[in-house]
């Protein structure tokens, strides 16, 4: 299972990639939204991030998990009820 | 030899705009234009049929090859999921009556979605081979205005109606290789009309996940199949899914943005016309190897390489 530091280092990386930023600094509260991605964009991050971590989430939905801290807390419960 | 001969399409006169409806829609007008990509929907009027749309294809068809003597035209399929009516009787046979063919026809539905074509065109090839039949028309008509809920704004602005028909006879313009054919219904309720509502549903991340992951190494099988080395494809004809989708497929395959145009910016998805309608337009032109990719309901996917003659 990954932390919660790997998680936002996949997220973060995940973004710079997909908005083609040098650098990316956004808070673990903050809205996805308002950092420029859009529910399409939001599709590929999660795609980067499965990559990234080398996880598999499944039909994963992020319209519901709009922060770092949201996605997170849904990814480890989808990986959880996975390996249950 | 069978292979494609010829290409014709219907559009309906009318469309929607999707950039007009934008805000309604609660979307930005860059999201519509720049990511879905449709700007505007071809839609169908109400009382015209599926097989109308096929009828209007044909007509559209024998503009093109004026010496077509429906006399001899002796396999006829219709590929859609949004048959005439109910689906019974099955809509080729409309077809063929409306068309005033001669009863010395075979004539059979296919029920798939946006790989319909790739199914469609090998189904008819090889049935006309095997039974020596020389004049076939695989048309694809599927409207999805007819299952679409116009609040669904998931749905509502990606589906526009459409339908083509492809010629297949001796002495083609495209001769078809190996095809790979998959199917997943595991995941078949990523894109379904519900029972009891008779309404579209599409789980977008599902679709866009299944795509962008199992259509690349499709398209790399088929090219091992065939024997074609991807720098030899001069064209990859992907389904018009969304704009996208096709974006997001480029990199995945590792090719020029070029060579995988998007084309439906001005009619939206038309589920498995989306491929014939981009072949259409480069019937007459110099691409000499072209690989065509659907995917979609199912879920399924399909991908095969035509070469010019």
């Amino acid at each position: 299972m990954f932390t919660l530091d790997e998680f936002r280092e996949a997220v973060k990386a995940g973004i710079k990639k997909l908005l083609k930023k040098d650098e990316v600094l956004i808070a673990d509260d903050e809205d996805f939204g308002d950092y420029g991605l859009d529910s399409l964009t939001g599709m590929s991050l999660v795609l980067e991030v499965e990559s990234y971590l080398d996880i598999d989430l499944g039909e994963f939905d992020i319209d519901d998990a709009n922060t770092i801290e949201q996605f997170f807390e849904k990814a480890k419960q989808t990986i959880e009820e996975y390996d249950s | 030899m069978l292979g494609i001969k010829a290409i014709a399409s219907y559009f309906p006169q009318k469309r929607v705009s999707n950039i007009d409806r934008a805000e309604e829609a609660g979307k930005d007008v860059d999201f519509i234009s720049d990511k879905v990509g449709f700007t505007s929907l071809l839609r169908k009027d109400e009382e015209e049929e599926t097989s109308d749309l096929c009828v209007r294809a044909f007509e559209a068809l024998l503009e093109k090859e004026t010496d077509i003597d429906r006399e001899v035209i002796d396999c006829l399929i219709v590929v859609t999921q949004n048959p005439d009516g109910f689906g019974l009787p099955h809509t080729s046979a409309i077809v063929q009556h409306k068309l005033g063919l001669s009863e010395d026809v075979a004539a059979f539905d296919i029920s798939l979605g946006c790989s319909g074509f790739v199914y469609g065109l090998d189904t008819i090839q090889a049935f006309m081979g095997a039974q020596g039949l020389r004049h076939g028309l695989l048309f694809t008509a599927d409207p999805y205005s007819k299952v679409i809920d116009p609040q669904d704004y998931n749905t509502e602005l990606l589906f526009g109606d459409a339908a083509a028909v492809t010629y297949i006879a001796q002495n083609p313009v495209f001769a078809s290789g190996k095809s790979t054919f998959c199917t997943n219904a595991k995941l078949s309720h990523s894109i379904k009309v519900d029972e009891d509502t008779r309404v579209l549903s599409m789980l977008g991340n599902n679709v866009f996940k299944f795509a962008v992951s199992k259509v690349p190494p499709q398209v790399e099988k088929c090219l091992e199949l065939n024997a074609i080395e991807k720098d030899d494809v001069d064209l990859f004809l992907l389904h018009q899914g969304s704009k996208f989708i096709v974006d997001n497929l480029i990199p995945q395959l590792s090719i020029a943005a070029e060579k995988a145009p998007f084309l439906a910016a001005e009619t939206g998805n038309t589920v498995s016309s989306s491929i014939p309608l981009m072949l259409e337009q480069y019937f007459e032109s110099t691409e000499q190897t072209i690989v065509i990719s659907g995917f979609g309901v199912g879920l399924s996917w399909a991908t095969s390489l035509l070469k010019r003659v």
